[in-house]
């Protein structure tokens, strides 16, 4: 059982890679006893049967059921129709279960890449439910603060984090580069790395006061303009972290999103790759108070 | 008619925005922010209450004559009909 502390919440994962995981996750773990916030448990069975409940067929080897008592399921099928997988996570995401098959080679992925991702939407709907907010980003330090920059895959956000850490190496510090989480302690908006970082290794637990949230888009010339809060709630809640399914944890997310616009300044940057991208969101950010 | 289901009216950052906390909320174009007044209607419908009740209601919360609260909330039901939130 890997045992971490992230975020405030405990989790216990017991996941048939555990290893990778121990090795991956090592800068959280954590001694706690007791019940964890969120248990998530990996199982092999000869034969999978799909749960009967609510269904909504998302593509034709994947559908989404809901179960009375509110469980979400997560079920994915081959092209003969056999069920391969399932995702089973308890309507307060307390517990988060998946299901694979014996002897079975998935098509696109391995079981470690399938154990990794749920892992992570079952602690980004917890951590929804807590009234904090998991989003797609890089997010570094820079003298003291946390900055994110979010964007569409292939945009250049990690990019623009490592411009940062080249041009300032000492006032810079990378924390996650794929997804950072926002909490709130005492009503303050805080940056707070999380374990799971996508495919890149940095996942720094570390937690600053979020200093500024940058959209960022390619430009042919560095642009920077700061957004009103109303202009950005499509272009954010679409880098969110959350169960479309659980409509609890999605409108709690809505809440948490609210109430890092009110605090924290949002800035749209158009970017090239090159340092006169940094520089110019830096004088912004002096120019604003921010760092 | 009536509000469909999964959609919500959320006072964001100073801001009346309409979500969807439903499979189908990365569909934002349906996302979209609310003046007072149409934050007022929206509320009445999604309580069930008719076109003819909101407008009624309308018209007394903002002391303007019936027609033209009429007329309002004819124009923002048939708004919420062609964006898919209402049915």
């Amino acid at each position: 059982m890997l045992k971490l502390k992230c975020c405030g919440l405990t989790v216990d994962l017991e996941l048939l890679h555990g290893d990778y995981f121990r090795e991956r996750f090592r800068e959280y773990a954590d001694g706690h006893s007791g019940r964890p916030d969120l248990i998530c448990v990996s199982h092999l069975a000869a034969e999978l049967s799909a749960p009967e409940g609510k269904e909504k067929r998302l593509d034709p080897f994947k559908k989404c059921v809901t179960l009375e008592d509110g469980t979400i399921c997560s079920v994915s099928n081959n092209p003969e129709g056999e069920t391969t997988f399932i995702f089973r996570v308890s309507p307060d995401a307390s517990r988060a279960e998946m299901w694979f098959r014996e002897n079975y080679t998935y098509r696109y992925s391995t079981r470690t890449a399938i154990e990794y991702r749920y892992s992570c939407n079952a602690f980004c709907d917890r951590l929804a439910l807590e009234g904090d907010m998991v989003l797609h980003g890089a997010a570094i330090g820079f003298r003291g603060k946390g900055v994110v920059f979010s964007a569409r895959p292939g945009v250049g956000k990690s990019t623009q984090a490592s411009l940062w850490e080249k041009l300032w190496p000492k006032e810079t510090v990378k924390i996650n580069e794929d997804r950072p989480a926002v909490c709130f302690p005492g009503g303050v908006p805080t940056l707070c790395g999380i374990p799971w970082s996508g495919s890149d290794p940095v996942n720094r637990d570390i937690s600053l006061p979020m200093g500024a949230l940058v959209l960022i888009r390619r430009g042919g010339v560095p642009r920077i303009e700061r957004l009103r809060p109303a202009d950005v709630f499509a272009p954010v809640y679409r880098e969110l972290c959350v169960s479309h399914y659980n409509k609890r944890a999605a409108e709690a997310v809505y809440d948490a999103l609210g109430r890092l616009l009110e605090k924290t300044p949002v800035y749209m940057l158009d970017c090239t790759m090159g340092e006169e991208t940094p520089r110019l969101a830096l004088e912004a950010f002096e120019k604003d108070g921010i760092v | 008619m009536k509000i469909k289901e999964g959609y919500m009216l959320k006072a964001l950052a100073g801001e009346n925005v309409v979500i969807n906390v439903g499979p189908d909320s990365a569909d934002f174009s349906k996302m979209i922010r609310l003046n007072g007044t149409a934050a007022f209607m929206w509320r009445q419908l999604e309580v069930g209450k008719t076109p003819e009740e909101t407008a009624r209601a309308v018209a007394q919360e903002y002391g303007i004559a019936p027609e033209k609260a009429e007329a309002d909330v004819k124009k923002f039901a048939a708004e919420l009909l062609e964006k898919g939130l209402a049915e």
